[in-house]
């Protein structure tokens, strides 16, 4: 299909049915770069950034899994973590995604832990 | 008034977004796709446990509980609708005209044009949507997955669709 009957194909369709994935987001830049995942079902993990695609699966090396509390599984466990090493994420299980390097925790409501990360 | 298309023209604000989970992060909106997910600048990310400030953030429109704006948006955003089909808007409209007498044609001459090529674009990025938001988006899209670059554009500057790209 060349791209001019592409592009018709596109008008004729209804609003919001674009393409299939378009990043409004350049992972490029995070390459080998530590960030910091949230997934469904509320883990924490941290990672370098090794690959990704499209659909922003996302492939992270020296990944680090941060503990929830036992009983009430929103509060995470800064000194709790498990390495899970090289590990792929599906892109469809990602909540939320950003640098770890600029972070900076502002205050602490609860227990004033030690983090010298700055996780 | 579209929520997404409210969003969209809502580039380069503050917002204060609260997710499912119960989370909340405060930022400037840089930019925004059709599922609603988002990226934002310098943002406070408030949870149970902590509150960070990150200096960007991308996250699942699927994820997003509601999100708050300022009350003075949808002011703007419909001013600088207006702004916009008083000035690119007839144009547009023409050029799609002639593009659907002879197609190929006229495609394989704009596309040495830069510019055009990226009306284009746009266009197919949106699935054909209102022809003003289809040429507002024209030009945030021209820099595609580099968002940094994206919420400079749009809202702020009413003017120049018309000047430079015609």
């Amino acid at each position: 299909m060349s791209e001019s009957e592409k592009q018709t194909h596109n008008q004729q369709k209804k609003k919001f049915e674009g393409p299939k994935r378009e990043a409004i987001v350049d992972l490029s830049k995070y390459q080998d770069e530590k960030i910091r995942v949230k997934l469904m079902g509320g883990r924490l993990v941290t990672g370098i950034l090794k690959g990704y695609d499209q659909l922003m699966n996302l492939v992270l090396d020296e990944t680090v899994e941060y503990m929830r509390d036992e009983e009430d599984d929103t509060i995470i466990l800064k000194e709790k973590t498990r390495n899970l090493g090289l590990v792929v994420i599906r892109g469809t299980m990602l909540l939320t995604l950003s640098p770890l390097s600029g972070a900076e925790i502002i205050s602490n409501p609860y227990e004033p832990y030690d983090n010298e990360e700055g996780f | 008034m579209l929520p997404l298309y409210l969003l969209t023209n809502a580039k380069g604000q503050r917002m204060l977004i609260e997710l499912k989970n119960g989370e909340t992060i405060e930022g400037q909106l840089t930019n925004v796709d059709n599922w609603m997910n988002l990226t934002l600048a310098n943002v406070t990310h408030t949870s149970p446990n902590e509150i960070l400030q990150l200096p960007e953030i991308y996250l699942r429109g699927n994820f997003i509980k509601y999100i708050k704006l300022q009350d003075d948006i949808i002011e703007k955003v419909k001013q600088s609708n207006v702004q916009q089909q008083s000035q690119g808007h007839h144009q547009n409209r023409d050029f799609r005209r002639r593009q659907g007498g002879r197609r190929d044609n006229d495609r394989r001459f704009n596309q040495g044009g830069g510019q055009r090529r990226h009306e284009g674009r746009g266009n197919y990025n949106n699935g054909g949507n209102r022809r003003s938001y289809g040429n507002r988006q024209a030009e945030g899209n021209t820099a595609m997955g580099g968002f940094v670059q994206h919420h400079q554009t749009t809202s702020q500057q009413p003017t120049p669709l018309g000047q430079v790209q015609y």
